[in-house]
């Protein structure tokens, strides 16, 4: 009914076999008839009592377990429980002689794996291949179960990892987080990262380390403190390439030339312990190492050796944001110190300005009070006596002075109306204009000017002192350049269009030709000669500049024959209506 | 001794042309004795400490009345100590600080006007180009400070 061919079902090699078993003759015999039919036992033992079955669970590893029924002391239901409870899943086939059919029941029922009358062979070598095959199947599946187990558990560490990243502020913080959960994901008893230097690459600086062994001695404590700078040189190159440095499958204590220069360099003695040396690459730059180790196991598992590189290669995208991260704020940083030296630079050439203008205009005015002091006390007690044209002369300098007294108070409302800060308040177009007329009321009766003001004029938002000086310029103006054929009519009024206030200067003197009408508002542009019209040139580029500082503009309208029409215009965000 | 106010104003300028000029300005309006000219501020400073400080030394009750100015016109730019340095010491002093002082000064700078009347000016006014107008200035002056106003008591 067997054929030779039997022999060729053994799929399992190296079969370990437990016998419990009180007769030596009937073991051996088992032992024997077994191999005879192909079983490949290269180990096997017979226990007979419960001390010798525990020992022989606690010390060894079996593929299966065949048990006698009953025996002086002790039995198969007692192996049974021996096994159980030492939690292994091995076939345990009991071989004896009659036996009743509720003890076979019971048997199978207490774990027993099947029930085969002595002798019969025939039986057993089946219900051993069987049971040995639905073994290694059971262990598969644990083995898978396991795995699984593993890959979560790992898989949640790493997202762990992936968490305490987006959490660091630093390439430091970076570096500790996840040289913290190493122990955990690797089982390392030591980790650390190095950096490398981003100007000398084969230079490293540890960033972050950690030992997990309890109670370690002076003597074991890690002499990879951090910020300490290693060379890196002897596995550069590997490294640079992406290599894992591992000594998974070398004599633990046959490591290359390579390592042991690099143990000499990091002063660790890694000789009879495993490692794993992770290079971190970004974009073909090896922007660290990460180094683990392990005391405890003589090897790390591919697996563990390919979570590492995992965790490596987070890392180093980590590690170089970080990095970007870290420049950018450099950047900004410097950008804002820049920024400040800058505005600090400006500030002292505007203050030096300031004070330049303001002693020029001061200065320049006192000489001039002496000159017109002078001219007037000559004129005042010795005039009667003067000859000819003398005091024709000195009214002329009187005329100078008074004009170069005007030019310099210009000159002065001009650089103050550029550098003095601005206080923006509601004014009121009508009380502002009203103090200006005041302020003109001589000069306006002596050009005979007629003046009409369609009130009331809106509120505008803007420096009440400069929207004085701008009125000032605009009416000393249209004073000015009056025209000698006509009686001078000024109409001042004013719209509001889409929130933006208009105010309109329109007088009827001599014009602006249209080619000039950007010109008149730079400064020290004059079309007239002195004599002929009175104005410095500095009225119309203190009206331009005053308005714009309020957020304005101006702008002149005139043929260039019957009269000129200044608008000023205020943005609508300062709009108030009275 | 005893400190009185005076009817002496006490002018500061560094000026000679603008003294000359002031000098002409009163002349036709108060006695010359009354008005004072001095170069600088600290002429003015160590002038009224020295009568303050004398006050308080009992030995020396035989000397003749020393007096305050009753108006002090004070140029704002002078070298050395600057007018509104002057104005801001006379105006922390336990007595000195009621004497009544006019800034006469070219500067019509927003930011000197301001700071002298933060500081405490009676009056500031800008120094007019025209001779007669510095003349009718002064005039107004020496009217309403020396003949309209109560002045202060120093003792």
């Amino acid at each position: 009914m067997h054929s030779a061919g039997s022999e060729d079902i053994w799929t399992e090699s190296d079969l370990r076999l437990l016998l419990v078993e009180d007769s030596v003759d009937d073991a051996d015999l088992l032992i024997l008839e077994l191999r005879r039919r192909g079983m490949p036992i290269v180990h096997h033992r017979r226990v007979e009592t419960a001390d010798q079955m525990a020992d022989a669970l606690a010390n060894d590893s079996w593929d299966l377990v065949i048990s006698d029924h009953q025996m002086p002391g002790f039995s198969a239901f007692e192996a049974l429980d021996i096994l159980k409870s030492y939690h292994l899943d091995i076939p345990f086939i009991i071989v004896s002689g009659a036996i009743g059919e509720d003890t076979a029941v019971r048997a199978m029922r207490s774990g027993a794996h099947d029930y085969i009358l002595k002798g019969n062979l025939a039986r057993l070598l089946p219900a051993i291949q069987r049971e040995l095959g639905e073994a290694r199947q059971r262990e598969r599946r644990r083995e898978a179960e396991r795995a699984t187990q593993r890959y979560v558990e790992r898989l949640g560490i790493l997202h762990d990892i992936d968490r305490a990243i987006l959490a660091a502020h630093s390439i430091r913080e970076i570096a500790q987080s996840v040289v913290e959960r190493l122990g955990l994901l690797l089982g390392s008893s030591h980790a650390a990262l190095l950096l490398t230097d981003r100007v000398v690459g084969t230079r490293a600086t540890v960033l972050a380390e950690r030992q997990w062994l309890p109670n370690i001695a002076p003597a074991e404590r890690s002499p990879l403190r951090s910020n300490r700078v290693v060379d890196i040189s002897p596995v550069f190159t590997r490294l640079h390439h992406g290599e894992t440095l591992t000594n998974i499958e070398s004599d633990l204590n046959e490591s290359t030339d390579e390592i042991r220069q690099l143990c000499t360099n990091l002063d660790l003695d890694l000789d009879g312990r495993c490692f794993i040396i992770s290079p971190i690459v970004y974009e073909n730059r090896l922007l660290g190492l990460m180094l683990n180790i392990d005391r405890r196991h003589s090897t790390f598992s591919p697996e563990q050796v390919e979570v590492a590189s995992d965790v490596a290669n987070q890392l180093a995208i980590a590690l170089q944001q970080a990095y970007f991260a870290e420049q950018i704020e450099k950047h900004a940083v410097e950008l804002e110190q820049r920024v400040a030296e800058r505005t600090r630079e400006l500030q002292e050439a505007n203050e030096e300005l300031e004070a330049f203008t303001y002693s020029v205009s001061h200065d320049l005015r006192a000489p001039l009070r002496s000159v017109r002091g002078y001219a007037d006390l000559i004129q005042d007690e010795f005039g009667d006596e003067l000859p000819g044209d003398s005091r024709l002369y000195l009214e002329k300098i009187g005329e100078g002075t008074h004009r170069m007294d005007n030019l310099i108070q210009d000159l002065l409302s001009y650089s103050q109306l550029r550098l003095q800060s601005l206080r923006l308040w509601p004014v009121s177009l009508s009380t502002a204009l009203q103090g200006v007329l005041d302020r003109l009321r001589e000069e306006i009766r002596e050009a005979q000017a007629e003046i009409t003001v369609h009130d009331p004029l809106p509120r505008i938002t803007g420096d009440q002192e400069i929207v004085g000086v701008i009125l000032h310029a605009l009416l000393k103006n249209a004073l000015s350049y009056r025209s000698s054929e006509r009686p001078l009519q000024i109409t001042i009024s004013s719209t509001t269009e889409e929130g933006r206030t208009r105010l309109t200067i329109a007088d009827n003197g001599i014009g602006i030709p249209a080619e000039y009408h950007d010109q008149i508002f730079r400064i020290f542009e004059r079309l007239h000669l002195s004599d002929d019209y009175e104005g410095n040139g500095i009225g119309l580029a203190l009206v331009k500049k005053g308005i714009e500082r309020m957020g304005g503009a101006c702008g002149v309208i005139s043929d260039g024959l019957t009269g000129s029409t200044f608008w000023l215009e205020w943005p609508q965000k300062s709009i108030r209506h009275e | 001794m005893k400190l009185t106010a005076s009817r002496e104003i006490f002018v500061v300028e560094d000026d000679p042309d603008d003294i000359f000029l002031y000098r002409r300005a009163f002349a036709s309006l108060i006695d010359p004795d009354r008005v004072r000219f001095l170069r600088n501020g600290e002429e003015l400073v160590s002038y009224c400490n020295r009568l303050v400080g004398s006050q308080r030394r009992p030995d020396e009750d035989t000397e003749p009345e020393q007096e305050l100015p009753g108006l002090i016109l004070l140029d704002i730019k002078m070298p050395k100590k600057s007018g509104l340095e002057v104005l801001e010491w006379f105006r922390r002093q336990e007595i000195l600080r009621r004497i009544p002082i006019i800034i006469l000064s070219s500067s019509q700078a927003r930011s000197d006007i301001n700071a002298a009347y933060e500081l405490g000016v009676n009056a500031y006014v800008v120094k007019p180009l025209i001779f007669a107008e510095m003349q009718k200035t002064i005039d107004h002056i020496c009217n309403f400070w020396l003949k309209t106003i109560t002045p202060p008591s120093y003792h």
